[in-house]
């Protein structure tokens, strides 16, 4: 899917591109800050901005990497820092009483993947929602494999633990 | 890593109810935010051209009221001056000259100067005659002399003499500024005559010396 890049090369743009990009890949990255967000609102700056920040460089004529590199990666940014915002609220207001757990997202699996590392949560993130290879997630990242594949493995093991704290179905 | 790990993670990938409508929702928020700098930068064009239209207007009408000039000193930005700072001259039976002290360019120099023109006119009964354009610098004993000429025959088509000159005054240290007394000196046959005293304060600036005219407020 990722798309591997060429040193030197400069992606040219066309606001046609730019729309066939958006449409193959929004799926991915509402997928990703949706779960990261609190709610529809949140999810929309993350996106927004991601898209935007694409926009911006490849229209300069700035993009020297495969567009969807640059715009999961700011996407991944932007999930990362809910989800820090989120542990930060959920430790102000942990007494209060919480809503009914309706689905993915505020339900047991969606409180276990808040309780990861931010960063641990976003990358199970991409690699799920997105159906990303090791290779692609450490391209992407700038990371090398290893460092990705022992990363996903210690993150999907915590999460299958935090999953069960919070009383998800065995 | 376990098959339940890896199944538990992969529901995180399923796909939301909620992604066509943000997907709407999403592209024309993005049209928006991408149109507005567009329409921004095309009102900074409008608006820094029209500026420097008004600018240039404002500076053609001020040149052609005040017989200022626009001009480019020491490669520098264009400045604007009036030539002409003071004038003075004498009127006298066999005499007419004037002095005036000019802010402009000189030969060999591209930096604005500071000068004094004669343009003076004797009659054959006047002659012969020494012309010599003088000045005071605020606070010294003497006076020294711009300029000096003599003259003695008279043109045989006019019987008079015409004898013009400009003077630079001396150059100044960077942001100096001096007071000076100038006059015009005739010492003719029929005895010398002075033309009223000009005092003009001289100042050197990034664009060369500029003079203004203090005859009347504070003499030196």
């Amino acid at each position: 899917m990722a798309q591997r890049p060429e040193p030197g090369r400069v992606y040219s743009f066309s606001e046609r591109a730019f729309e066939d990009c958006y449409r193959d890949t929004f799926g991915t990255v509402w997928s990703i800050a949706r779960r990261a967000a609190r709610d529809d609102g949140e999810a929309d700056d993350v996106a927004q901005k991601a898209y935007l920040a694409l926009y911006r460089y490849w229209s300069r004529g700035e993009l020297r990497e495969p567009p969807t590199h640059l715009l999961y990666r700011v996407a991944k940014r932007g999930a990362i820092d809910l989800l820090r915002a989120r542990r930060r609220a959920i430790g102000l207001f942990t007494k209060l009483p919480r809503p009914a757990p309706v689905d993915d997202i505020s339900g047991p699996l969606g409180r276990a993947l808040r309780r990861l590392r931010p960063e641990d949560a976003a990358l199970v993130l991409m690699q799920a929602a997105g159906g990303f290879s090791y290779e692609e997630l450490a391209a992407i990242d700038g990371k090398s494999v290893g460092s990705i594949r022992s990363r996903l493995f210690r993150a999907r093991r915590e999460l299958a633990q935090r999953y069960d704290e919070e009383g998800g179905e065995r | 890593m376990t098959d339940r790990d890896e199944q538990l993670a992969g529901r995180l990938g399923t796909p939301l109810p909620s992604e066509r409508a943000a997907a709407e929702r999403n592209w024309h928020a993005l049209s928006a935010a991408i149109a507005a700098p567009r329409r921004g930068r095309i009102g900074a064009v409008r608006g820094i051209l029209t500026t420097v239209a008004l600018a240039a207007v404002v500076l053609v009408v001020l040149g052609w009221w005040q017989g200022a000039r626009i001009d480019v000193a020491g490669d520098r930005l264009p400045v604007l001056y009036r030539e002409e700072v003071a004038r003075t001259s004498i009127t006298a039976a066999g005499i007419d000259a004037s002095l005036a002290i000019q802010q402009k360019h000189i030969e060999n120099d591209d930096r604005l100067r500071v000068v004094g023109v004669t343009d003076v006119r004797l009659g054959a009964d006047r002659l012969p005659a020494t012309i010599e354009l003088r000045f005071q610098a605020a606070g010294a004993d003497a006076y020294g002399v711009l300029a000096h000429s003599g003259v003695s025959d008279p043109r045989r088509a006019t019987g008079t003499t015409r004898t013009l000159y400009e003077a630079p005054f001396p150059p100044l240290a960077a942001r100096e500024q001096a007071t000076y007394r100038v006059w015009l000196h005739v010492d003719t046959a029929s005895g010398p005559i002075d033309s009223p005293v000009l005092v003009i304060a001289v100042t050197e600036g990034p664009e060369g010396q500029r003079a203004s005219d203090r005859t009347i407020c504070c003499p030196p």
